[in-house]
């Protein structure tokens, strides 16, 4: 009696180094771009700008060259450039799929997957339970004072509807990680019918189920049809540190952070040649506190300052496409593993701060949560 | 036995040196390596930006575009060297002209940036 087939590493072939001449050259030499999101009207007007912008680009090359480029000259035959948009639900399987099909069917595969999306969520955990949140006395050594704090805030166990509502999150976070070494569909029947709290079903769907049913989808198209495919998750420093008032935030990124750590060293195995790239972002000025599930009752969103370390938008869609095209010669096309790429941004503090929090000893895990307890005080205080 | 003796002085000088300079190399070093060097961009050489197929998934059009409250009207909300950086950059307005006031100021959300970039780079490229 045989055993099982021991799992053959790298069985897939690797293509050479070499620019692969694409058969479908004039279609895509029109900087092919799928745009997908819940919102048709804004999605269109990015792509109406994206083909502005790339025409008069193309234009202004060719001016300055005095001659005009082979795909530049096709760039310009073929008409507006086309940028897709779709408004799907990227949480949505059967949308996902539609929107595959569409892909598949306008280019025939994919080189690179962003995904950018993220829902926060900035209650405190007590916050969760029901119980209101307990502002604490100051004083470190004012243990009566705190004592007093507690009985007159009113600090009691929570009732039974703020107890489950604890529980439905921590099912949901029990089952998303038993799901890792379970199949996807028989995640999606455990993590989605054990969170009760439509925001934050929303929270995890995006943080989480949104990037893996990504994976599950475009994974296969990706490693088929691409000489260097790419997956770039837009991810959070909350996902590997300690973030006060974004407990359900930090434990949906960090799961999709483990997801994929894990899924990028498992298709390495297998040989997918698909590179994956996750973008820890530190705070970013768009309007993701504003946007957060329970930004209603959440006070102290208002009340937390800006941190000095806030980038635009712009700085950081440059930081990941220079990240991008840093990927190693090799990715994707020689027998050298592909390891999962991580983009501190800024590196400073936040590289550094991983570092120090994982040290041997007590000196850097205190000092980066003095750094967290500084930042998040005012909005812990206020809610 | 003399030339030991001459050498023993400077023998023991070069050994003190070399341990005050080891730990700065050390850690010079392990710097370096923690840090990592900055990369040639290799990619395009596989991929011409121009043929690069590209998928942008965002959750909802606020990944795209989203309402800046910092630019509440009147007033860009932006510090003054933000803005001083933005107008090199091309990125902010200036100021919010009074016709304007009545609407929500929509920024660009990194999708969205994410999307010009690409458009830029492919054209160029």
């Amino acid at each position: 009696m045989q055993g099982p087939k021991p799992l053959q590493p790298r069985t897939r072939p690797r293509a050479r180094a070499t620019v692969r001449p694409n058969p479908d050259r004039a279609r895509l030499s029109r900087r092919p771009s799928c745009l997908v999101a819940r919102t048709q009207s804004k999605l269109e007007a990015v792509a109406a700008e994206c083909n502005q912008l790339a025409q008069a680009a193309a234009l202004s090359s060719a001016g300055q060259s005095g001659k005009v480029d082979r795909s530049v000259n096709a760039a310009l035959t073929a008409g507006p450039a086309k940028v897709l948009s779709l408004a799907v639900d990227f949480t949505d399987v059967e949308s996902m799929l539609g929107v595959r099909q569409a892909v598949e069917d306008a280019w025939g595969g994919l080189d690179s997957v962003h995904i950018v999306a993220g829902v926060l969520s900035t209650r405190t955990f007590a916050a969760l339970t029901g119980s209101p949140p307990t502002p604490l006395s100051t004083n470190p050594a004012d243990a009566a004072g705190r004592l007093n704090d507690r009985a007159r805030a009113g600090f009691a166990p929570a009732e039974k509807a703020g107890i489950e509502s604890v529980l439905d999150l921590a099912r949901c976070v029990e089952g998303l990680c038993y799901a890792r070494e379970r199949s996807l569909s028989r995640m999606l029947l455990i993590a989605l019918p054990s969170l009760a709290r439509p925001a934050h079903r929303r929270s995890i769907a995006t943080n989480y189920l949104g990037p893996l049913l990504s994976y599950a989808t475009f994974l296969p198209l990706l490693s088929a049809h691409s000489v260097q495919p790419t997956v770039i998750l837009l991810s959070t420093v909350a996902a590997v540190l300690p973030t006060p008032t974004r407990t359900l935030y930090s434990a949906s990124k960090g799961a999709s952070h483990a997801l994929l750590a894990s899924l990028a060293l498992e298709s390495d195995l297998l040989g997918l040649g698909v590179e994956f790239i996750e973008i820890l972002a530190g705070s970013v000025n768009t309007s993701l506190r504003t946007r957060a599930v329970d930004a209603s009752t959440a006070k102290g969103v208002n009340a937390e300052p800006p941190s000095k370390y806030s980038l635009e938008p712009a700085a950081v869609a440059a930081s990941v496409i220079e990240a991008v095209d840093c990927a190693p010669a090799s990715a994707g096309i020689s027998e050298e593993p592909l390891r999962l790429r991580q983009i501190w941004l800024p590196a400073r503090p936040y590289r550094w701060a991983h570092l120090l929090y994982w040290l041997p000893g007590d000196f850097g895990r205190r000092k980066v949560e003095d750094g967290a307890r500084d930042k998040y005080r005012a909005a812990l205080m206020a809610q | 036995m003399g030339l030991l003796e001459q050498m023993l002085p400077s023998l023991g000088s070069g050994l003190l040196l070399g341990v005050l300079l080891v730990p700065p190399a050390a850690i010079l070093l392990g710097l370096t390596v923690l840090t990592g060097r900055r990369k040639r961009p290799s990619r395009v050489d596989t991929i011409r930006p121009s043929e690069e197929r590209v998928l942008i998934l965002g959750a909802s059009g606020a990944s795209f575009f989203f309402a800046d409250e910092r630019l509440e009207p009147g007033r860009t909300g932006y510090s003054r060297r933000v803005r001083a950086r933005g107008r090199r950059e091309g990125a902010y307005p200036r100021r919010r002209r009074a016709a304007d006031k009545s609407r929500p100021v929509l920024a660009d959300g990194i999708g969205k940036e994410l999307a010009l970039a690409y458009a830029r780079r492919g054209a160029s490229m």
